[in-house]
């Protein structure tokens, strides 16, 4: 491959257009960038490690497939937004079931191994991870569209580029994501409780 | 005041998406709304959380390998079947020049304008590859139908072998 810099230093759009000149090596750097991402999210859509699996592959066989149709705004944005068409079309007649004490990776771990508390004195990391649950399943039980947008964020997309993905103008995304906040602090309890408003 | 407006600045403030004058002035605003500090800092613990729990989640690492390799697999395949369209279009490109500009070439052009029934390609396709090449009428029979179909497949099913790239392959060829 005739990749010199370092490869943080290639941008996206850079080794897609390599990839699609036959450098294989190219299209290895863009998985390996961009596929935990794409894991996370379809780990927390779907709540299965084996169907993540197969979203992960399936959105790197569209992107392989229909790499000319990148028009070079966002890699990224464009990935997410193919993963979230697969999911869309995955959904249709079959409702996601989540538990927190599902395995999630090769190793037994469950949802509930990965909530944070590592470290923390006995008691404090059973209150947090208990308080981690109550946030992973009040997020599991916000709408498809603003559960996407929490994730979205969370994996550090701006607005622009979740309204993108999401195919909606960036007030909507932005009304989605308020929704999801206040939803949030309406499930979390008195401590998220909306303060009275200063006038 | 409106503290929706407010708080859907915050959100774009977060992200790093507000100019300087509407973060200042955003700013302002949270030094006299406890409600809006309060949302604000329920979005950062939000936040922070799920982060943490990305973070902890362990991506599998037979999965690039196994992408990669249903890439590749899919760049044999595509070889392939281009490598296949070449030699195809290299010798319904040579009974063309063979024919004569007389009525090879439109034949040619009118398949590449007409080409969407495999009917018609066969019927085309067994003019050009006619087997003795006298160049005179044959009836096309289930091999035509076959080489038709292929052709047709490989403009349907791959994308990034449009009819213009079948053309041009043809010119290179020809
Ligand atoms: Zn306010």
């Amino acid at each position: 491959m005739s990749i010199e810099a370092s490869t943080d230093e290639i941008r996206d759009g850079e080794l897609l257009t390599r990839y699609q000149a036959g450098d294989s090596e190219a299209l290895a750097v863009l998985v390996e960038r961009h596929s935990p991402a794409l894991y996370r999210l379809a780990l927390t859509m779907t709540g299965q490690s084996a169907d993540a699996n197969d979203v992960v592959q399936e959105v790197w066989r569209r992107v392989v497939r229909k790499s000319g149709g990148f028009r070079g705004d966002s890699f990224r944005g464009w990935i997410f937004r193919i993963c979230r068409n697969h999911l869309i079309d995955r959904s249709r007649g079959r409702k996601p079931t989540v538990s927190l004490d599902e395995g999630v990776g090769d190793g037994g771990t469950t949802r509930l191994d990965l909530l944070p508390g590592h470290g923390l004195e006995p008691d404090a990391a059973a209150e947090r991870r208990e308080w981690c649950a109550q946030l992973a399943a009040a997020v599991d039980a916000l709408s498809p569209e603003q559960k996407e947008v929490f994730l979205l964020r969370a994996e550090g997309l701006d607005f622009k580029e979740i309204a993108r993905v999401q195919r909606v103008p960036l007030n909507t995304a932005l009304a989605r994501m308020h929704y999801a906040v206040g939803r949030l602090r309406k499930s979390l309890g008195a401590e998220f409780a909306t303060e009275r408003r200063g006038k | 005041m409106n503290c929706e407006q407010e708080e859907k600045r915050i959100l774009l403030n977060e992200a790093g998406e507000l100019s300087p004058r509407e973060a200042a002035a955003l700013a302002a605003h949270l030094a006299a709304c406890a409600g809006c500090r309060s949302f604000r800092d329920a979005l950062r613990r939000f936040d922070t959380v799920a982060r943490t729990q990305q973070a902890a989640v362990t991506f599998p690492a037979f999965l690039g390998a196994r992408v990669l390799a249903d890439a590749e697999q899919y760049r044999q395949a595509r070889r392939m079947r281009h490598q296949r369209a070449v030699r195809l279009l290299a010798r319904a490109a040579a009974i063309v020049m063979l024919l004569g500009a007389a009525g090879g070439a439109g034949v040619y052009g009118h398949w590449q304008r007409q080409a969407n029934r495999t009917a018609e390609v066969a019927g085309v396709l067994a003019v050009l590859i006619d087997e003795e090449g006298t160049g005179s009428p044959v009836v096309p029979g289930d091999h035509h139908h076959g080489l038709a179909h292929d052709l047709l497949q490989l403009e349907g099913l791959d994308e990034d072998l449009s009819s213009a790239d079948l053309l041009s392959l043809a010119d290179e060829k020809a």
